[in-house]
């Protein structure tokens, strides 16, 4: 267990090397370079290289990339172009909002979907079915911003039941409740594709252990159908699922750029976008990387728990 | 008061191309203590037979048509659900054909008996796993403390056979239901299954229904015979009239199909031809297409099961004396 997970670690890092020279390349090539873009104008050419200097952007693609590379080891990751602040400081104050709003998706996306998909199984070919299937096919076509605008529409324009976005209300003090109400529209949607995902995939799982011989044994025992579908269904329904946990987080990570972009929720995607149309390099790097690391140990906590669940898999 | 009683049991399946009758008006009945066992091909309707029983037709697309299954006089097709689930596992009990993966895979051996006591006999968690141990000594396990904390794909096919058969006897079961229990198993290990199956409706009185290809395990265990093909019970006999007297020359060709050590060695034969598909069945006798001895009468009507000898029936106009032996 401890040397896999050591085995396991080890192989993240040419992952993480790999995908943080992609992304450097990509931003050394892309047109709009910080200096000119972000620089006064009225400058002279001379201060203007000065400047370009102190930054070490004159240095070729591959130094600045190992100098990058040599700081975020260390935890360094620049300072911001625009705001003049570390990065790093920048990431750690917005990242428990982000965390909050991906924790709370994933909550509920799983406590309907896992429901809804064992339910979805049990009565195959149902109008049941037939009702959960067109609804997360529904749920994984719409996009999450229309959805947003439209659940903003209704909600918090037409209703005033919800905040029309932000984190808390301005002025008021911090209250759970009002940071539950605050939370509430933007978990929605960024839950949607991924509780749609999941039903889907919960369904197949299921059906496909509902047909295995050994739930025929569990109703031989004379148990009723809850406890053959919860007790000798579920979890084995379960592994397959517990993958998809692991792929669904870069997927939230995606998604939570668009919503809190949308509900302007002071997290990560939001620092995203604004950094991405201002060309702030420094930060965009940084939360790619951050964005990486999530993902591949979401990966690593689905292969931990698979072996948790499914007591055929040692490590 | 007889403890099975099958009444022109049938079973169908509903598929795109039309309903398909897998067993077909089929009775038998099983006393405490007794072991009748069915016999027949690959497809012959026996898993189907058993499952009826059980109440365990797959779903969707199968059900019991017709007829009665009757446990010491009551009626098991007509019986409420609720009855049933009281029934299954404690008075009728069922190993399968499947040992390999007839065990949830991420449960434990002992969880698995023991859930089946605590749900039936309602013991606490601490006596179901002493009588569970209990149960795997049973069943001819040395280590069954330590076996009891392990999981299904630590055993061999052969343990998972007789874990199941644990889990069928917990409950001291009035009717053990035996589908094939040694078919995926080696030599060895069958022997080990039947001498457990013959203690157990020695000990319990508990009746068997054991379903097999083996005419030899037949020979060994079985008091009563039933042989069915294509759905329908075309022989039927006590064992030993069976042997001597096969009626039927489907059971006639099944009996040669065995290799014996002390006969002749030309006797090992084989039936030509395949069992019919239950939705392209022969209009006349079913096994017509196979039988050396059809004739036209056998093309065209089908014979009924009628009985031919004392305590032993036949589906055979042959046997009826309707028809007779063309010399060859
Ligand atoms: N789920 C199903 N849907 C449709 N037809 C089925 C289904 N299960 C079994 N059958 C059909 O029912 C018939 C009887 O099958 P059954 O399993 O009872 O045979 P069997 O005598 O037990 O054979 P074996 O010796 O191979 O176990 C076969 O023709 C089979 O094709
Ligand atoms: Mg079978």
């Amino acid at each position: 267990m401890v040397s896999y997970l050591i085995r396991r670690s080890l192989s993240m890092i040419p992952i993480l090397i790999g995908i943080s020279v992609i992304s450097f390349s990509i931003m050394y090539l892309a047109p709009g370079k910080p200096a000119v873009m972000n620089l006064d104008p009225t400058i002279s050419a001379e201060a203007r290289s000065r400047q370009l200097s102190a930054l070490g952007l004159d240095d070729p693609a591959p130094i600045q990339y190992i100098k990058w590379l040599g700081a975020a080891l260390k935890g360094d990751f620049g300072v911001s172009y625009i705001r003049k602040r570390p990065v790093s400081k920048m990431i750690t104050e917005r990242l428990p909002a982000t965390l909050l709003l991906m924790g709370s998706s994933l909550f509920l996306a799983s406590i309907i979907a896992i429901p809804m998909g064992i339910l979805s199984a049990h009565k195959q070919y149902t109008p049941l079915d037939y009702g959960i299937t067109t609804g997360s096919f529904l749920g994984i076509a719409v996009p999450d911003f229309w959805l947003g605008l439209m659940l903003i529409m209704l909600f918090s324009v037409n209703l005033g039941w919800t905040p029309v976005g932000g984190i808390a209300t301005l002025g008021g003090d911090f209250s759970v409740l009002d940071r539950l109400h605050h939370l509430i529209l933007p978990t929605i949607v960024l839950a949607t594709g991924s509780m749609a995902a999941l039903t889907r995939y919960t369904r197949s799982s299921m059906l496909e252990v509902l047909h295995q011989d050994y739930i025929r044994t569990a109703r031989a025992k004379g148990f009723r159908e809850s406890k053959v579908v919860m007790k000798h269904g579920f979890r084995n329904g379960l592994i397959p699922v517990i993958t998809l946990f692991g792929l669904l987080l870069p997927t939230l990570v995606g998604g939570s750029v668009i919503v809190e972009k949308l509900f302007s929720w002071p997290g990560l995607g939001l620092l995203f976008i604004d950094a991405t149309f201002q060309r702030d390099y420094p930060v965009i790097m940084a939360l790619v990387m951050l964005g990486a690391v999530l993902t591949v140990i979401g990966n690593l906590v689905a292969d931990l728990l698979y072996a948790m669940v499914d007591p055929r898999i040692e490590y | 008061m007889t403890l099975l009683d099958v009444k022109n049991l049938c079973t169908e399946f509903k598929s795109k191309r039309g309903v398909v009758r897998v067993v077909d008006d089929v009775s038998f009945s099983v006393e405490r203590g007794e072991t009748l066992a069915i016999v027949g091909e690959s497809g012959s309707g026996k898993s189907m037979t058993s499952l009826s029983i059980m109440g365990l037709v797959p779903q969707p697309g199968g059900r019991i048509a017709s007829g009665q299954i009757l446990l010491e006089g009551s009626d098991l097709v007509s019986a409420p659900k609720e009855a049933l689930y009281q029934i299954r596992g404690a008075d009728i009990a069922m190993v399968f054909q499947e040992p390999m993966t007839s065990l949830n895979p991420v449960l434990t051996i002992g969880d698995q008996i023991a859930e089946v006591l605590i749900y039936h006999k309602h013991l606490s968690r601490s006596a179901a796993r002493l009588e569970s141990i209990e149960l795997l000594k049973r069943v001819g396990f040395a280590r069954a403390e330590s076996l009891y904390d392990e999981y299904p794909h630590q055993l061999s096919g052969g343990m998972r056979q007789r874990v199941m058969i644990a889990i069928a006897l917990s409950c001291n079961p009035k009717l053990l239901i035996a589908d094939e229990p040694t078919t995926a198993l080696d030599v060895t290990v069958q022997a080990q299954i039947l001498d457990l199956l013959r203690r157990l409706s020695a000990d319990y009185d508990s009746g068997i229904l054991l379903i097999t290809h083996d005419l030899g395990v037949v020979a060994e265990l079985a008091d009563q015979v039933v042989v069915m093909y294509a759905g329908q019970i075309v022989e039927q006999a006590a064992v030993a009239d069976l042997f001597d007297y096969p009626q039927h020359p489907y059971t006639q060709g099944l009996m040669a199909s065995v290799p014996r050590l002390d006969g002749d060695v030309k006797r090992l034969t084989s039936i030509a031809g395949n069992v019919p598909s239950p939705d392209a069945l022969p209009r006349g006798c079913r096994f017509s297409t196979r039988c050396p001895h059809a004739q036209a009468l056998c093309v065209e009507q089908a014979p009924e099961l009628k009985p031919v000898r004392s305590g032993q029936s036949a589906r055979c106009f042959l046997a009826e004396g309707r028809i007779f032996k063309e010399a060859s």
